[in-house]
C-alpha cells in the first residue's frame, strides 16, 4: 500500500540524502522514507562487505538480536540472491518460503516479519546492498510497490557512490598516489643515472649503474651470444629476462636485463628508459672512443702490431666500439699509383662502404688500413667486391689483402702479409689491383724480420745481386722471369726482348756464378723462395 | 592443485599455488612430515592429498607468500626414478635425420654424405617405438628446475632443448590393470630434456643409449609445478610451445601422443614394481627440439617451454661455444 504523500515528499527525501554525511546516515534516510512511502513499519537495508551483507541501518525494527546479528553471504537467502543476481525478491508470507537461511528465520520469526520485498542497490553493475520493506503479517505486493522501492533504492545508490561507500574511490586514489610516488622514484633515479652517464666515460662502469640502478642482473652480449660482460646481481625469486635491446643497427651488441620479478607496465617503462639511457651513454663513449681512435690510431696500432698485453682487454674494447671480433677478419691495406685532391681514407672509405658496410679504416704509413669481417661471404666473394668497387674507382687504387684472422692474434700478421701485397702491386711487380698474400706466395713471409730477409736474400743470390751492382746486368731480373715462365727459354726471351741464345748462355752464368742446378727442384724451391724475400724486401723498404 | 616446491629465507617448503600466491603446506600444516617435501607427499597418498587442498582452503597468513617473492624449485627435486619414454614417435625421424644432417656438414659433399647416411638405415626409426612404449632411464640425480641457469658441458658445440612434459607417479605398485593406470598417476609436470646433440650422436653408435649426450648436472628440468589430474582434465589435449628468447620456435599438441600415460604404467608394472614418485617423460612433440628446425641455440638464450594447463618452465643457458 502506497501512502499518498505530497509531491515535495520525494524532493524531501532527496534533499536529506544529499545532506547525508555518511553512508550510514543516507541507509537511515532511505530506510526511514521506505517506511512511510511504502506504509510498511519495518525497513532494513544491507551493504555488501566483501562476500557478506552486513546491516546498514533499520527502521522499525525491535529486536536488539535482529539490529547486531543480521549477517547474510551474498548468494545464499533471499536478499543474498538479490545481491547476487542484482534483481528484486519478494515474499507474500516468510513462514512458508523455502529459500530462507536457518539462523536468519529465527531472528526475522522473532522480529514478527511475515511478507518482505527486497531490491538491489545498484550503480551500474555493481551492488552496493539490498533494501528491504517488510510487513509483521503476510502481505500481497504490488509491481507498483516495487517500482517505488526501487526508485528509491536508485536514489540511495547514487547517493552511496557519492559518499565512496565501496571505498572504491578512496582506493583508486591510493592507487593513483602509488604510482605516483613511484613514476617520481622512477624519475629520480633515471635522473641519477643520466647524472652519473654523464660523470664517467668507462662502458664497464655504465653496465654497473645500470645493474645497480634496475636492481637486476644486466648483461651485454654479442651476436653469437658470447658474453662481453655482465654486472648486477639476482635476489630471491625465478629469473626472467624482461628486455633484450640490440644497441646498434647492425646486431653486435645486445643488452640483456634479467629480473625476478615479472614487471607492470610502470616497472617496464622504467627498465626501457634507463636501457635508452644506457643505449645513448655506450654510443656517447663508443662515439667519442671511436673519435680517438680516428686520431691516434691506438686500438688499431695495438691490433696490427700486435703488441698488446692484454688480448682481453682488446677485445672487450673492440666489442665496445662496435668492431666484430668474430673469426674472419681480413686487414686491408690500399694505397694509389696516382696521387687524387681527395683525401685518400675519406675516398677508400667511401669505397669500402660498398664492399664491407660499417668496416673501420685508419692511415698508417702513408697507406689506408681497413678491417674488414667477410659476415658469410668468401674470401673469393671479398676479392671480387673489391675488384669491382676499384675498376669503378678509377683512381688508381692498389688493394693487398691479408690472412683471414682465425683469432686477434693474427691481425698482426694479416696487416703484414696485406701491406707486402699492397706495396708489391704499387711497385708493379703483380697484376691486378687487388692482390692477396696467398697469390703473391708471401703468406708468413710478411712478417719476417728485415734482417732475417736480407740475410736469406744474401746467402742464396748474394753473388748473382753484386754482379747486377757491380757490373750492371740484370741476372736477377732473368733468373725471375725464366723461373716464372716454367723454364721456357723462348718465352722468357719474349719477355725480356733478348735473344732466346741471350737468355741460354744467362741461365748458364747464374747456374755457374750460384752453384745451382736449374733442373733440381730443390735449387728451384730455394731460389723462388730468395727472389720473392728480395721483391719483398725491395716492396718494404729493406734494402 | 598446482602443487610446487619453493624456497624463501632458506627454507625449503612444498606449497599450492592460489593465483598470485604461494600457500605453504609445510607451515601451515605446522611441519607435518607429510608436507616436508613434495616426495613426502606424493608418499602419503589421497588422504594427505585432501588434506593438502583443506590447509588451501584454510590457513594461516603466516603461510602465504607472494609467488614473486619466492624461489620456485623444481617440484620434486628428488624423484626416485625418472624414465623418458617414447610417447610420442614422430618426433624421431625428424630428430634422427637431423642428426644426420649435423654429421654430414663436416664432409666435402654434405649432400652426398647425408644421403649416404639415410641409405644405411641407422637414421630411421625403428618399428619397436610403434609397438611398445620405449624409453631410457635417465638420470634422477641430474635434476634442475624453474629460473636454474642450464650449463652445458664444456665439450658440446650444441645443445639442445626437448619440449616435453611428465607424469609423477603416486603409488608404489606392481601389475596395474588398464583400467587402474589412470589412478595411479599423482599429476603432470614439463619436463625439459636438454640434450647435447654432438655427444649423443657420437655415442647412439655404441646402441647404448644417449649416455652422455643427455647426462650432465641439471640436464632434466622439471617444472614449474605439478598439477593433480583433477585440475588438469585430461592430459591429451594441451598445447605444448617452446619459445626462444620470446620467439616461437615449437609447436604442438599431447592429441599426437602415439602411446599414453597410462599404456606406460601398465607395461612398466608389469611383474615389476613401480614407485611413487617415479616421473615418466612423454619424450618429444614432433617439431619439439631445435635439431629437428634446423636451428640453434646461443649462449645466454632464454628457453621457455609452455603446457596450456601446467604453466610455463623457463631457463636460461649457458654454452661453451
Amino acid at each position: 500500500m502506497i501512502t499518498e504523500l505530497p509531491p515535495a515528499a520525494s524532493t524531501h527525501y532527496l534533499r536529506h540524502l544529499l545532506a547525508a554525511k555518511d553512508a550510514t546516515q543516507a541507509l537511515q534516510i532511505a530506510t526511514d522514507h521506505v517506511a512511510t512511502v511504502l506504509g510498511c513499519p519495518v525497513s532494513w537495508a544491507g551493504l555488501v562487505e566483501e562476500e557478506h551483507l552486513v546491516m546498514g541501518a533499520h527502521h522499525g525494527v525491535e529486536s536488539t538480536e535482529m539490529a547486531a546479528a543480521w549477517r547474510l553471504k551474498v548468494g545464499e537467502g533471499i536478499g543474498g540472491r538479490v545481491a547476487l543476481e542484482r534483481r528484486p525478491q519478494m515474499s507474500r508470507d516468510y513462514r512458508h518460503d523455502s529459500r530462507r537461511v536457518p539462523l536468519l528465520k529465527r531472528l526475522i520469526d522473532n522480529e514478527g516479519i511475515q511478507a518482505t520485498l527486497i531490491v538491489p542497490i545498484l550503480v551500474a553493475d555493481v551492488t552496493l546492498g539490498v533494501l528491504y520493506a517488510a510487513h509483521r503479517q503476510p502481505y500481497p505486493w504490488t509491481t507498483e510497490e516495487l517500482g517505488t522501492l526501487e526508485a528509491i533504492a536508485h536514489d540511495l545508490g547514487v547517493r552511496l557512490r557519492q559518499l565512496d561507500v565501496d571505498g572504491r574511490r578512496e582506493a583508486r586514489a591510493a592507487h593513483s598516489e602509488q604510482r605516483a610516488a613511484r613514476a617520481l622514484r622512477h624519475a629520480q633515479a633515471s635522473a641519477r643515472l643520466a647524472s652519473s652517464f654523464a660523470q664517467q666515460d668507462m662502458p664497464d662502469a655504465a653496465l654497473d649503474l645500470l645493474a645497480r640502478e634496475l636492481g637486476c642482473r644486466v648483461e651485454l652480449r654479442q651476436e653469437d651470444g658470447a658474453l662481453v660482460r655482465a654486472a648486477g646481481t639476482l635476489g630471491e625469486g625465478n629469473p626472467r629476462v624482461v628486455t633484450r635491446l640490440r644497441l646498434d643497427d647492425d646486431g653486435l651488441l645486445t643488452v640483456v636485463v634479467i629480473h625476478t620479478r615479472e614487471l607492470d607496465e610502470d616497472g617496464r617503462a622504467f627498465v626501457d628508459l634507463c636501457v635508452g639511457l644506457f643505449r645513448l651513454q655506450l654510443l656517447r663513449v663508443s662515439e667519442r672512443e671511436r673519435t680517438a681512435e680516428r686520431l691516434t690510431g691506438e686500438l688499431v696500432d695495438e691490433l696490427l702490431t700486435g703488441r698488446v698485453a692484454d688480448w682481453e682487454v682488446v677485445r672487450a674494447r673492440m666489442a665496445l666500439t662496435g668492431l666484430s671480433v668474430q673469426p674472419g677478419a681480413q686487414i686491408l691495406v690500399a694505397g694509389r699509383r696516382v696521387d687524387g685532391a681527395e683525401p685518400p681514407a675519406v675516398e677508400l672509405a667511401n669505397l669500402l662502404r660498398t664492399v664491407s658496410p660499417g668496416s673501420p679504416t685508419v692511415e698508417r704509413g702513408g697507406r689506408v688500413v681497413c678491417v674488414v669481417h667477410p659476415r658469410g661471404r668468401s674470401a673469393g666473394e671479398l676479392r671480387d667486391r673489391l675488384c669491382d668497387a676499384v675498376a669503378r674507382s678509377r683512381h688508381g687504387w692498389v688493394v693487398g689483402i691479408g690472412r683471414a684472422c682465425a683469432d686477434l692474434v693474427d691481425y698482426s700478421t694479416s696487416y703484414d702479409e696485406a701491406r707486402a701485397a699492397c706495396e708489391l702491386a704499387l711497385r708493379g711487380e703483380t697484376t691486378g689491383s687487388v692482390v692477396t698474400a696467398h697469390e703473391l706466395g708471401i703468406l708468413g713471409m710478411a712478417s719476417l724480420p728485415a734482417a732475417h730477409l736480407r740475410t736469406t736474400v744474401h746467402d742464396v743470390l748474394g753473388p748473382l745481386l753484386d754482379l747486377d751492382d757491380e757490373r750492371g746486368t740484370t741476372f736477377v731480373a732473368t733468373l725471375r722471369t725464366f723461373l716464372s715462365h716454367d723454364r721456357h727459354l723462348p718465352d722468357t726471351a719474349a719477355a725480356l726482348h733478348v735473344h732466346y741464345n741471350t737468355v741460354r748462355n744467362r741461365i748458364a752464368r747464374i747456374e755457374a756464378v750460384l752453384g745451382v742446378d736449374l733442373r733440381n727442384v730443390d735449387d728451384r724451391f730455394r731460389l723462388e723462395t730468395a727472389l720473392r724475400m728480395h721483391e719483398l724486401s725491395a716492396a718494404l723498404g729493406h734494402v | 592443485m598446482r602443487l610446487i616446491t619453493f624456497t624463501t629465507g632458506g627454507e625449503t617448503h612444498v606449497g599450492a599455488l592460489d593465483g598470485d600466491t604461494a600457500v605453504s603446506l609445510t607451515r601451515a600444516s605446522g611441519a607435518d612430515p607429510r608436507f616436508a617435501s613434495m616426495l613426502a607427499l606424493v608418499r602419503a597418498g589421497a588422504e594427505a592429498l585432501d588434506d593438502a587442498r583443506e590447509l588451501c582452503d584454510s590457513h594461516p597468513a603466516e603461510a602465504v607468500h607472494d609467488v614473486q617473492e619466492v624461489t620456485l624449485r623444481a617440484p620434486l627435486p628428488d624423484p626416485p626414478r625418472l624414465r623418458d619414454c617414447s610417447l610420442f614417435i614422430e618426433h624421431l625421424q625428424p630428430a634422427f635425420r637431423g642428426m644426420a644432417r649435423s654429421l654430414a656438414a663436416a664432409a666435402d659433399d654434405p649432400e652426398a654424405e647425408y644421403e649416404r647416411l639415410v641409405a644405411t638405415g641407422k637414421f630411421d626409426t625403428p618399428e619397436v617405438f610403434s609397438r611398445q612404449v620405449v624409453y631410457y632411464t635417465a638420470d634422477h640425480t641430474a635434476i634442475s628446475g624453474p629460473g636454474d641457469l642450464i650449463v652445458a658441458p664444456s665439450e658440446t658445440r650444441q645443445l639442445d632443448y626437448e619440449l616435453e612434459f611428465a607424469a609423477v607417479i603416486g603409488q608404489t605398485t606392481k601389475d596395474v590393470a588398464p583400467e587402474d593406470a589412470s589412478g595411479v598417476i599423482f599429476g603432470y609436470t614439463i619436463f625439459n630434456d636438454w640434450s647435447c646433440r654432438d655427444l649423443q650422436m657420437t655415442v647412439m653408435e655404441s646402441q647404448l643409449g644417449p649416455s652422455r649426450g643427455k647426462d650432465f648436472d641439471g640436464s632434466n628440468t622439471l617444472g614449474p609445478c605439478i598439477v593433480t589430474p583433477d585440475e588438469l582434465g585430461s592430459p591429451y589435449d594441451l598445447r605444448m610451445e617452446a619459445r626462444v628468447n620470446g620467439e616461437v620456435w615449437s609447436q604442438g599438441s599431447s592429441s599426437t601422443m602415439h602411446h599414453s600415460f597410462e599404456d606406460a604404467v601398465v607395461h612398466f608394472s608389469r611383474g615389476r614394481t613401480i614407485l611413487a614418485g617415479d616421473v615418466l617423460g612423454t619424450g618429444t612433440v614432433l617439431s619439439g627440439s631445435p635439431v629437428e628446425i634446423g636451428k640453434r641455440l646461443k649462449d645466454g638464450d632464454e628457453v621457455e617451454l609452455e603446457v596450456h594447463g601446467i604453466g610455463v618452465l623457463r631457463n636460461r643457458v649457458q654454452l661453451p661455444y
